[in-house]
């Protein structure tokens, strides 16, 4: 394996979800050990975005997500942001712990998503789509 | 200024939280932060924050927003799973769709709580094998193709 990248997991595509068709998706720990699961890999997505049933089973108040407007293809939501560990989970090598940023509103119909800030602008990864792998390793240090 | 974010939908898309602390002597600097969050200029806010969270020490709200923006930290750890969940991911692709609606739990290719209720299922799964060991995702929809 590429030295960067510490660990690997097979790579899921069309990910069928309940209501979401997930294009990639990752198998991860959101929270501290709270919920393993999977989630869209979306790095045209600004923020990671936690799924209101799971946000909600976690603790999140309603009366406290509303400081925020986003920008969402389901329209403008109003959300707060929020700080969250989110691990994945390798099949070989070593799993990668992101201390990440996700934002989270009641008003949000899509899935969990590992979007780009907060998430993955700091976590090298790389997709095998012949061989199915997702790899995934921690970035330098912050510049 | 914030209040100028479109509102595709229409309607008054702020909030009541709004009208609550329009009031503090923060307000102003919140607006500012929060105007470079909506508009995608995260570096710049991130540096704001910083600059807020010196002049604000006591706002609890501006100290969220400081830990909260802060970029991303990620490291590589020991691996969590002893085991290969690809049979987990089979048995989701085999036979999930008989629960379709529902939250299910699976572990080591065996359903463990299938239920319209996430923390239901969190809860029976939990006790079964502990926090996070079972997969637990929405049930697919849709019958795999043959």
């Amino acid at each position: 394996m590429n030295p960067p990248l510490k660990g690997r997991q097979r790579l899921r595509t069309l990910v069928d979800r309940g209501p979401h068709l997930l294009l990639v998706a990752a198998h991860c720990v959101i929270g501290d050990d709270e919920l393993q699961t999977v989630a869209l890999v979306d790095t045209a997505s600004e923020w990671c975005v936690l799924e209101w049933s799971a946000a909600a089973t976690m603790g999140f108040d309603t009366t406290r997500l509303q400081d925020t407007l986003y920008h969402t293809r389901f329209g403008l939501i109003r959300g707060r942001i929020e700080r969250m560990a989110v691990r994945l989970l390798a099949t070989e090598g070593a799993d990668v712990q992101i201390e990440a940023t996700f934002f989270i509103s009641p008003d949000w119909p899509g899935p969990t998503v590992l979007g780009w800030r907060g998430g993955l602008e700091r976590v090298r990864i790389a997709l095998d789509p012949f061989e199915d792998w997702l790899y995934f390793g921690e970035a330098a240090a912050a510049e | 200024m914030a209040q100028d974010v479109a509102n595709p939908a229409g309607g008054d898309v702020r909030s009541d939280w709004d009208a609550r602390h329009a009031g503090e002597p923060w307000w102003g600097d919140w607006v500012r932060l929060r105007t470079l969050i909506e508009t995608s200029r995260v570096p710049e806010a991130r540096d704001l924050v910083k600059e807020l969270a010196v002049k604000w020490p006591d706002v609890d709200h501006i100290r969220h927003y400081e830990r909260a923006l802060e970029p991303p930290k990620a490291r590589a750890v020991p691996r969590r799973l002893g085991y290969d969940p690809q049979q987990d991911h089979d048995w989701l692709r085999e036979h999930g769709h008989d629960y379709a609606g529902c939250w299910v739990a699976v572990h080591r290719g065996r359903l463990l709580a299938a239920d319209p209720d996430l923390g239901r299922v969190m809860e029976l799964a939990n006790a079964e094998v502990g926090p996070a060991n079972a997969l637990i995702t929405r049930a697919p929809e849709r019958r795999p193709e043959e």
